[in-house]
């Protein structure tokens, strides 16, 4: 059985936060990457072990990609992955994962993630966005929330990002929760808090997208199905 | 509460595997395991991995899926009864 091996070049490294960075890879070998917004690649880090980090991107020609990378957890892929200088290779395959977007999109999308679990619901929005799901004409009709949790202020990510598609009206909300710390411009509380907002239509005719720690994934999932949404609504990735 | 786990011994002779064993309580769904040996990894209905063909893969194929998952959900054991991974 043979796998595709793709290869890809470090091009650029931001730091995010104090603790998260953005790669951005072009691809050498295939030249275009195939994949759908919400899926992951599998990089090789030596010793026959791999690893998965969600493609937090979406452009027309996917000929460069980025990962959202959290350098809190010590281990072997964090250790390569801070070891890479720029105009280093990485070997992966995929887009693999069943977590993308769904041939019958409803019309209201609510999208909701912690931490890096932002990354496949970047790629999934930027992929959206491209696609003028909400235009000047349908934007009464169609919404696009996003969702964002964090402890603390200074571990919010892609803020500027998302502020600018609210406002050329890419998206319809943008809520950024705090769990350990106070602050007038953000919602204190855990991500679940969204849900306090929402109409009976939205429960009814969502979609729910969501992206993050296990337990996160778990209560939000568990507020939606007491909301009434039918499981086949909702849509998940567990990082842990 | 025990732990969902499904072990399966591997029977084909020209194997170095004796038994493959999956933790499905760990297992997160993110199915490089199922894209690097997909006869013997597959995934059900919610997304959890479970052991299906042990046969049709060769060791290494079957060695690179469970080393390739990000929880350490798959552990092999050769013939005399050590743990290859994780």
């Amino acid at each position: 059985m043979s796998i595709e091996i793709k290869r890809a070049e470090l091009v650029k490294k931001t730091d995010l936060s104090d603790t998260v960075k953005e790669y951005v890879f072009k691809m050498i070998e295939p030249t275009q990457l195939d994949f759908l917004p919400g899926q992951y690649v599998s990089i090789s880090i030596g010793d026959g072990l791999r690893r998965p980090y969600s493609v937090s991107s979406w452009n027309q020609k996917n000929d460069t990609f980025e990962l959202i990378i959290d350098i809190t957890p010590n281990g072997k892929a964090i250790n390569y992955l801070l070891n890479l200088e720029l105009g280093s290779l990485i070997e992966f395959i995929g887009g693999i994962g069943r977590f993308t977007l769904p041939q019958n999109l409803s019309k209201r999308l609510f999208f909701i993630s912690t931490g890096t679990g932002l990354a496949p619901l970047k790629s999934m929005i930027q992929f959206l966005t491209q696609s003028n799901f909400i235009t000047s004409n349908n934007k009464k009709e169609n919404k696009l929330e996003l969702h964002f949790g964090t402890r603390y202020k200074s571990d919010i990510i892609y803020y500027d990002f998302f502020i600018d598609l609210l406002h050329k009206g890419f998206i319809s909300n943008y809520q950024v929760y705090l769990s350990r710390q106070k602050d007038e411009n953000f919602n204190q509380g855990y991500v679940g808090e969204f849900a306090k907002k929402l109409t009976s239509i939205d429960f009814n005719t969502g979609q729910f997208f969501i992206c993050g720690g296990g337990d996160m994934v778990k209560s939000v999932e568990s507020i939606l199905i007491n909301k009434g949404v039918s499981p086949d609504s909702i849509f998940y990735e567990r990082y842990y | 509460m025990k732990n969902d786990i499904q072990k399966v011994k591997v029977t084909n002779k020209n194997s170095n595997i004796a038994e493959i064993e999956v933790d499905r309580d760990l297992c997160i769904g993110a199915g490089t395991c199922e894209v690097l040996a997909p006869n013997t990894f597959k995934l059900d209905k919610e997304g959890k991995v479970y052991i299906d063909d042990v046969n049709s893969h060769s060791d290494q194929e079957i060695i690179d899926a469970a080393k390739s998952c990000p929880v350490f959900a798959i552990k092999i054991y050769d013939k005399n009864g050590k743990q290859l991974c994780p």
